[in-house]
């Protein structure tokens, strides 16, 4: 099944489900079986990577339409040096992986299905070498690497293609299923994935981090340093929203992280202090 | 000349330990064991309390050097939690809420807003680098790669996706 077959053929399924009158949108949704219809998604859908890579494209093209990127080519270039390098550890090095530093004072970074990954400027401020920058982008590696996103797709694309009024007339065309999937990208981020995949991402891209050479313990680090913060910051409330608590992400990464005990490998902090110093000043 | 040989590498231990430079505070996130040197098999020289001060002399990989009272010793990193009251240090002091309603690196506001068509989504694409530039920087730092296994809870990590992950 391509994915040009896909809309129509789900969007057929769904009405049939339904009972919904085509084109007209004002769907009961009270009266859909949503466990049918994502049943028979799954089923229909076949994502292979080409596809897999324009879906996060439109998915990173929303992303950078709520908040552009910031205005520093030399650390653009940066992050996408390191990213690319700790991405080579990755079990998909093929990808054609882009990082970008968005223009943000929130403290995060996400992950787009294909390779796309955006670091809010917040987060670059909070870190203090290149093995903490590998360690969070390590982290967004690894979504990409387990297809977290797809997967959290699979589960509710389709019912927010309902949402968005999709009729059976639309979605002809691949590119249409790109803009039809802005509703369930800002849905998809504003709840964020699933706190199993969260973990999995951090004991993940801790792995890659090490295997590029750093210093593993740079994600703990960061880890470290949101679980130091004032639990009543209006910040942290909204990052638990989206993520499990620091300290939960903390316990479970300790375990295995004294395998990793032995290493002694750099954190690169001067290289990090270098290209980050423009976006230190201007924040003073 | 083994004494030697020992002493070299306490003193090496003692560089990288205080290369991060100035004293930080914090605390203990959960009681632990104080140890003489930074290894899960050294000796235990005193019980740490949890929520217990401690002042952070330096790192050394995934440990850090702390000192208790009049006791000093090590500690794994990831017990300890700073003190946020600390002026200049890597803790919440610099953590600014952007305001009362972001959600995942943007305001809800403008995530609702994002229009597809729009942003910087080509300056995105264009911005990529080679595998081999990627590299030449690695090496330029001083990065070497090594294998390392995935470690505990591989139960998905361990194996590859199967082909047909999303067909069912």
């Amino acid at each position: 099944m391509s994915a040009r077959g896909w809309i129509p053929l789900a969007c057929a399924a769904a009405l049939a489900l339904a009972g919904c009158k085509s084109g007209g949108g004002n769907f009961d949704l009270s009266r859909v079986d949503f466990n049918s219809v994502v049943k028979s998604v799954g089923n229909l859908r076949d994502v292979k990577e080409p596809e897999e890579i324009q879906i996060g494209q439109g998915m990173a093209e929303t992303l950078l339409g709520a908040r552009p990127l910031y205005d520093d080519p030399e650390l653009q270039r940066y992050v996408n040096d390191v990213g690319m390098w700790v991405a080579q550890q990755s079990g998909r090095p093929g990808l054609p992986w882009h990082f970008g530093v968005n223009d943000s004072d929130y403290i995060n970074a996400f992950a787009a299905p294909g390779g796309f990954v955006i670091v809010t400027k917040g987060m670059m401020k909070q870190l203090r070498n290149e093995a903490e920058l590998a360690g969070v982008l390590g982290h967004e590696i690894a979504h990409v690497n387990q297809k977290h996103h797809l997967k959290a797709l699979k589960k509710s694309a389709f019912a927010d293609l309902l949402g968005e009024g999709v009729s059976a007339g639309t979605g002809s065309k691949y590119n249409d299923l790109v803009k039809n999937l802005a509703g369930p990208t800002k849905e998809l981020y504003a709840r964020g994935l699933d706190k199993s995949d969260e973990f999995e991402a951090d004991r993940m891209g801790v792995v890659f981090a090490a295997r590029a050479g750093y210093d593993p313990y740079g994600l703990p680090a960061v880890l470290t340093t949101l679980a130091s913060a004032d639990p009543k910051d209006n910040f942290l409330t909204l990052l638990y929203k989206t993520h499990p608590l620091p300290q939960a992400r903390l316990d479970k990464l300790s375990p295995g992280l004294t395998t990793l005990d032995a290493i002694k490998a750099p954190q690169n902090a001067a290289r990090f202090q270098q290209y980050t110093r423009k976006l230190r000043v201007a924040s003073q | 000349m083994r004494r030697h040989g020992v002493l070299l590498l306490l003193l090496l231990l003692g560089c990288v330990a205080t290369a991060a430079g100035a004293t930080e505070r914090g605390y203990m996130a959960k009681t632990a064991d104080l140890l003489d040197a930074p290894a899960a098999g050294a000796r235990r020289t005193a019980g740490l309390a949890k929520r217990q001060s401690v002042d952070v002399l330096g790192r050394s990989g995934s440990w850090a050097r702390v000192q208790a009272g009049a006791s000093v010793g090590w500690v794994r990193s990831i017990d300890l939690r700073l003190d946020v009251s600390m002026p200049g240090q890597a803790t919440a002091a610099r953590v600014k809420p952007a305001g009362d309603n972001g959600i995942r690196g943007f305001s809800e506001e403008e995530l609702v807003a994002a229009a597809t068509g729009a942003g910087d989504l080509d300056k995105f694409r264009h911005m990529g680098v080679s595998v081999k530039d990627a590299a030449q920087f690695a090496r330029a730092a001083g990065l070497k790669p090594r294998k390392q296994d995935y470690f505990e809870s591989t139960d998905l990590m361990s194996r590859d996706l199967p082909a047909d992950f999303f067909d069912e």
